[in-house]
């Protein structure tokens, strides 16, 4: 049903907020006169004000509802909800943050937590690429091979033979492999001696020891192309590394320690592939061959002490003991974590049973 | 102790003293905020919520009357609740218009059983168009036809001006003047309108 403020007889000077301001007694004294008027004189506004007021009186029937409880406040209460109560010790600046810290404090721990042990999990794949060392030391023997001395260009020349050769038969290239990585065994022996270049008597004593690892490893063939063949059943020692002081050696030296201090300067630029490139295998086979027989006074080959299958695994080794302490601190830091985010979680559950309880 | 006096000794953490205050109003507290959210345990909670934050901001009660003071923080209280339950995906207020069985209890004026029928009924009645109406006519309403507050004293419970207050109440007094157009029958013959 439509309101009669729409009807046909409305009073557009009259509106339902005039009136309704009338009915309180809130309008001014003018608009009083005016309403006043339109009382008198239309029937309408005046039904309009009689409609008004029953729905006022209506509204003011409404029941009176019975309160379900006391809404006094207790100390509880007024205390949890951070008021104070005179009498009461105010809880301190802590006090007050505590419960608000407490949650976003925990938050922070278990994701500190949860950094920690990706971080942790993702070490081992640093420390499962060990042939890294070997592949940066073959690529370093690589280039000094390019820098070769006139003294070694005999050397060369059988480097250039044993590069024709191998590049026929993968397998040959294999064995190959094989033969600098037995190298690289005694020039890693001869990178430990290298910090004491003013030891003369050590090239030769590491000479004769070189030897013998040489004869030892059955890799160490008399000819290129046989030492290709026999290179795929020989055993292969180890890293690459192994090879820098086989070819410092083909580099001359005049006195012990230049040689030396040569053979730690290979070690540390000859890190690229040799044992993978035909021609740096090759060479370092080509190397090889002279060092069985005995050193001349031009060139020297890096020593190689007795303990040369060792060399190989020290810079594994030394990899390890480098990740085997961090990793003991992460794994402090965890428990720790752990520790404390259990606490945490305590706390935070007690101190919200502890509102829970005082509501 | 006078009012003035309950509240100066509530400020300075007399709890006691507030609870003076606390039992003096809680009874048109909960009526305002029955009325606003149409739900005895909503009501509930909206009151003990507001006297809670009452008490702990009468420091910023600055010489203006404790009533209208104190009901403005129960109907936004009553506000925040209501947002609450329209974020919980709960549907509009008719939803919350509680049933016959969980109707409030009315306060006894040692009337007749089916006096007091009669009352319940107008009760519902009133609380159905209510629920009807937008939130700020709905509170204009309820402050000055059922609670009987005065103009200036709903502006302060309301934070506007006269001039709103005005036209909030006009405008809910007409709407609630159609709706019972609509179903004269259910009114008592005392209240049915001229132009139905």
């Amino acid at each position: 049903m439509k309101s009669t403020t729409r009807s046909a007889a409305f009073n557009p000077n009259i509106s339902d907020d005039l009136l309704s301001a009338y009915l309180d007694g809130q309008i001014t004294p003018a608009e009083r006169q005016l309403v006043e008027q339109a009382l008198r004189a239309d029937a309408v506004v005046q039904g309009r004000l009689q409609d008004l007021q029953a729905t006022v009186q209506f509204l003011r029937q409404a029941p009176r509802i019975s309160v379900p409880r006391a809404f006094v406040l207790s100390e509880a209460q007024v205390l949890a909800a951070g008021g104070r109560v005179k009498g009461r010790r105010q809880p301190g600046l802590w006090e007050q943050l505590f419960p608000r810290l407490m949650p976003l404090a925990t938050a922070t721990v278990a994701v500190l937590l949860i950094v920690v042990l990706g971080l942790d999990f993702g070490r081992p794949q640093l420390a499962a690429s060990p042939t890294a060392a070997p592949a940066v030391a073959e690529s370093a023997v690589e280039a000094p091979v390019q820098a070769v001395a006139p003294e070694a260009t005999a050397v060369m020349g059988e480097v250039a033979k044993a590069a024709a050769v191998t590049e026929a038969p993968v397998a040959m290239k294999e064995a190959a492999t094989v033969e600098v990585a037995a190298a690289s065994e005694m020039q890693r022996s001869v990178s430990t001696a290298a910090p004491s270049p003013t030891e003369a008597e050590a090239p030769a004593a590491q000479v004769e020891t070189e030897q013998s690892a040489m004869v030892s490893a059955p890799s160490a063939a008399p000819a290129t192309g046989e030492a290709l063949a026999m290179g795929a059943e020989a055993p292969a020692p180890t890293p690459t590394s192994a090879q820098k002081p086989v070819v410092e050696g083909v580099v001359s030296n005049e006195t012990a320690t230049p040689v030396e201090a040569a053979a730690a300067e290979a070690l540390l630029a000859d890190a690229e592939g040799v044992a993978v490139k035909s021609e740096g295998e090759s060479e370092t086979v080509a190397a090889v061959e002279p060092a069985p027989a005995e050193p001349q006074p031009g060139e020297q080959v890096a020593s190689a002490p007795a303990d040369a299958p060792g060399a190989g695994p020290v810079a594994v080794a030394s990899q390890r003991r480098v990740l085997g302490l961090p990793s003991l601190a992460a794994r402090l830091i965890e428990i720790g974590l752990a520790v404390l985010l259990v606490v945490l979680l305590i706390l935070t559950l007690r101190q919200r049973g502890r509102v829970g309880h005082s509501r | 102790m006078d009012e003035l006096q309950l509240v100066n000794a509530a400020r300075q953490g007399d709890l006691a003293a507030f609870n003076q205050l606390v039992l003096r109003y809680q009874g048109q507290a909960y009526n305002v905020a029955y009325r606003v959210v149409g739900h005895a345990d909503l009501a509930a909670d909206a009151t003990q919520d507001a006297f809670l934050k009452a008490y702990k901001s009468l420091g910023s009660l600055r010489g203006e009357l404790f009533r209208p003071w104190l009901l403005r923080i129960v109907t936004n209280s009553c506000y925040d609740k209501l947002r609450a339950v329209q974020r919980q995906r709960t549907s509009n207020l008719d939803d919350l218009v509680e049933d016959e069985e969980h109707s409030v209890q009315l306060l006894d004026h040692g009337e007749s059983p089916q006096e007091r029928v009669e009352r319940q009924e107008l009760g519902q009645y009133i609380q159905w168009a209510l629920s009807r109406l937008p939130e700020d006519q709905r509170t204009a309403v309820i402050l000055s036809d059922i609670e009987g507050l005065a103009y200036e004293e709903i502006a302060v419970v309301m934070g506007t001006s006269l001039g709103t207050v005005k036209s909030r109440l006009s405008r809910a007094r007409s709407k609630m003047r159609d709706l019972l157009q609509r179903q004269p029958e259910l009114l008592p013959d005392r209240f049915r309108l001229t132009n139905a």
